[in-house]
């Protein structure tokens, strides 16, 4: 039988699948052995018991599928054995479409129990960026590159915005502070520190960026704001494009190492702190020269060497803790800012399951930029409420800008009276300003 | 359906079993497919080891179950989030020879509006008794094909029949393959969410097992087969010289079919997570993004020709045409 011809699209799709076959694709796309078990783990699936379209495991069948009917010849001489199936005309991309962006978080939860060491979310990631590179991809996630490509930054905030933002910040801070150098430097030269964060800072929350001043101001830090390069989101980890991850990441370091920082301190942002630390240097090609922390980590090691005081005592409310997908699963990041949130709040539960099982927020890493699952993103958050509700906390705490809207959006969906907050904005909260010695 | 089909392809495989033993092709399946099948099995194996091997690895992008190193005050997880070659080692021998991420799976259940976590071990407690016995299995089959049978496989044997069970005595081994794949074949069976998921080969896989392992028990127990000139036959096999046995009966046929359906079908299929799982780069790499530089494979070195080199190598040429050269 002979292939029926396949749309241009669909061709340029199958003929990229043949290049992004690195060894993960590869194991993910050969290793699987149905056993169910990620099926259990997928917050689409408990929050929706009835619908099995959820289950990890089909989800990749549907991208195995064209694997095995191009690739792996078992697929191309015996389809109806392995189920292999071709991608073949737009309405397929469409459909895949739906179920690479519409039906998965990319959480990374289903990897932790596969006995083959399955990356369901690579997978699925990759995927995403052979649909993006034909043009298949849901309107916001369009609009949300467009952005970062054209403005620099994944929300559209133009230069000018942003360093008025700053300098109004800069103002208060000064006025709270009483000292002209209580300011916000932007683009110092050798700095010791360079403070990137994410555009939802500058547009919907610039508290966390006068809360970071504050702590960095009475530490007494070098520190400095680029003028460019700051946005250390990277939507190209979302939409699985790599261009788009190494122009991005190559705009921050590049910045940094003009300003000859010494080290970039990336703002609470898990997306952000897996793709600018842990994959920008893979995608942009280029070496690092400098080291790359988180701020939690930061505002740590202020602590500890004494350079801030906090009193917790100014923390009294319940809180609990949601670890992001990208800083946990993804980066090991998980006792750090227990560590510091421990010495912040004096009533801190643990919700469970928490650290590496830890439920997904729904954010995704920008899958709120897609208005049109936005029902079935709410709906597989039923399991992240229940979650939360048990733990009896008032304030949940998260590293991470998405989780934080992720966290609201449910919070409000399912009306459970709870308010989000960051790290950055509980130790300034907590922080002793010291009588100046004048 | 996807289990009726594979259900009809064992029973053609067992209709073809048949077919061979009693038509002159028994001399097909006893002498020449051992050899066919040894070797499609063994370069098929190879090649898909090879082939996987051969792709490149660029990103570290490992699953971290637990804290990486970080601030030396800050216990780090070597096991979960291993940063050198010996977590990576240990991570990898837990998970092979103990099933680690089966073992963590849990169990939930809503209950009202409280998610509540219970423990799911069966899959890791059938799957990890189904993969042991099989092995000790195999192991044992080793004493057809030497002579003297090595102290060791006699030993196993005694072992494995430790409880002296009947006469022959019955070996633990078969009795908890038995129950493994009957778990594995009723839990794929029976819940619909994993039903669901299932193709052909899934249900082929487990069938194919469970026939093995029945003719084999029916051999063992119920109507036994001459072992001497089973015994004969592998050793023919394993000397180059091949002697078709009379009268070993249609079960050790049949037996013998499934086996060489398996090994043939084994490179091609699922069955090949059992040298995937070594190569599995979420657990057989170090989560050490940041204190190793990593390259991408595929990032050739690009062949530049600047504007300089350009002009240089074209400066006359440029200068006669008139064009403006920015060296004299």
């Amino acid at each position: 039988m002979a292939a029926k011809a396949r749309s241009h699209k669909a061709e340029k799709f199958v003929e990229r699948l043949r290049k992004k076959l690195n060894r993960q694709m590869v194991g993910s796309l050969a290793g699987c052995v149905h056993c169910g078990m990620c099926t259990e783990s997928c917050h689409y699936v408990l929050s929706n018991p009835d619908d099995p379209t959820y289950a990890p495991a089909h989800k990749a069948d549907q991208i195995r599928k064209i694997f095995k009917r191009n690739i792996d010849w078992t697929g191309r001489v015996f389809p109806w054995w392995v189920h292999a199936e071709d991608i073949r005309t737009d309405e397929d991309l469409e459909k895949l479409k739906d179920i690479v962006f519409g039906k998965c978080t990319n959480c990374r939860r289903c990897s932790l129990n596969c006995p083959m060491g399955v990356d369901f979310a690579t997978l699925n990631r990759m995927a995403r960026g052979l649909l993006v590179s034909v043009g298949v991809m849901p309107e916001g996630v369009a609009a949300v590159s467009k952005d970062q490509w054209e403005v620099g930054n994944q929300m559209g905030v133009l230069p000018q915005d942003y360093i008025e933002t700053i300098e109004w910040l800069s103002d208060e801070l000064e006025n709270e502070f009483k000292d002209p150098a209580a300011r916000i430097p932007i683009d110092k030269v050798d700095a010791e520190i360079v403070y990137a964060i994410n555009p939802r800072e500058v547009k919907y929350d610039p508290r966390t960026i006068s809360d970071a001043a504050r702590i960095f101001y009475v530490a007494g830090e070098n520190w400095t704001m680029p003028s460019e390069g700051w946005d250390m989101t990277n939507f190209g980890l979302f939409s699985g494009d790599d261009e788009l991850g190494a122009a991005v990441a190559e705009r921050v370091y590049e910045k940094v190492i003009e300003l000859r920082g010494k080290k970039l301190v990336l703002s609470e942002c898990g997306h952000g702190y897996r793709s600018t630390r842990c994959e920008g240097p893979n995608w942009s090609g280029n070496s690092v020269p400098f080291a790359i922390e988180s701020s939690v980590l930061t505002m740590l090691r202020y602590i500890r060497e004494g350079r801030i005081q906090v009193d917790k005592t100014r923390n009294k409310e319940a809180v609990t803790f949601h670890d992001s997908c990208n800083n946990a699963r993804s980066c090991g990041f998980y006792e750090e800012p227990r560590e510091l949130l421990n010495l912040l709040v004096t009533d801190f539960r643990e919700m469970y399951p928490n650290r590496a099982e830890n439920f997904c927020c729904t954010g995704g890493g920008g899958a709120m930029s897609m208005s049109e699952y936005t029902p079935e993103r709410l709906k597989s958050g039923k399991i992240k409420a229940d979650q939360l509700r048990a733990t009896g906390a008032k304030t949940v705490v998260t590293s991470c800008h998405n989780c934080v809207d992720g966290l609201s959006d449910l919070i409000r969906h399912y009306k459970l009276g709870m308010k989000v907050t960051q790290l950055v904005n509980l130790t300034a909260n907590a922080l002793v300003i010291p009588e100046k010695a004048s | 359906m996807n289990l009726w089909i594979s259900l009809i392809a064992i029973l053609i495989l067992t209709l073809s079993a048949l077919g061979i033993t009693y038509s002159p092709l028994s001399f097909l399946l006893g002498a020449i497919l051992p050899y066919a099948v040894f070797m499609i099995f063994v370069g098929g194996f190879t090649y898909r080891i090879v082939r996987w091997a051969g792709a490149p690895v660029p990103f570290r992008i490992t699953t971290t179950c637990g804290q990486q190193t970080s601030l030396p005050w800050i216990r780090n997880n070597p096991l979960e989030s291993p940063s050198g070659m010996a977590g990576v080692i240990g991570r990898m021998a837990l998970e092979v020879f103990l099933f680690r991420s089966l073992f963590r799976n849990t169990d939930v259940a809503i209950v009202g509006q409280r998610p509540v976590y219970g423990s799911a071990k069966w899959l890791w407690f059938f799957g990890l008794l189904f993969h042991w016995s099989l092995l000790i299995i195999v192991l044992r089959h080793l004493r057809f094909f030497i002579e003297p049978i090595a102290p060791w496989i006699n030993g196993l044997s005694a072992i494995d029949g430790f409880f002296e069970i009947g006469v022959p005595t019955l070996y633990l081994t078969d009795t908890a393959v038995l129950a493994g794949l009957t778990f594995l074949f009723l839990r794929r069976v029976v819940v619909p969410r994993l039903r669901y998921i299932s193709l052909v080969t899934d249900y082929f896989a487990v069938l194919l097992l469970l026939g093995i392992v029945t003719t084999g028990l029916l051999m063992r127990h119920f109507v036994p087969a001459d072992l001497v000139q089973v015994k004969n036959l592998a050793l023919g096999w394993v000397t180059f010289a091949p002697a078709v046995p009379k009268g070993v009966g249609t079960v050790f046929y049949i037996h013998l079919y499934f086996v060489f359906t398996l090994l043939v079908w084994f490179p091609f299929s699922k069955l090949m997570h059992m040298g995937g799982v070594f190569l599995s780069p979420t657990r057989n790499l170090a989560n050490d993004n940041r204190t190793k530089r990593h390259l991408n494979p595929w990032n050739a070195p690009v062949k530049v020709h600047t504007y300089e080199e350009y002009e240089d190598e074209f400066r006359e040429k440029m200068k006669l045409a008139g064009l403006p050269v920015e060296k004299e």
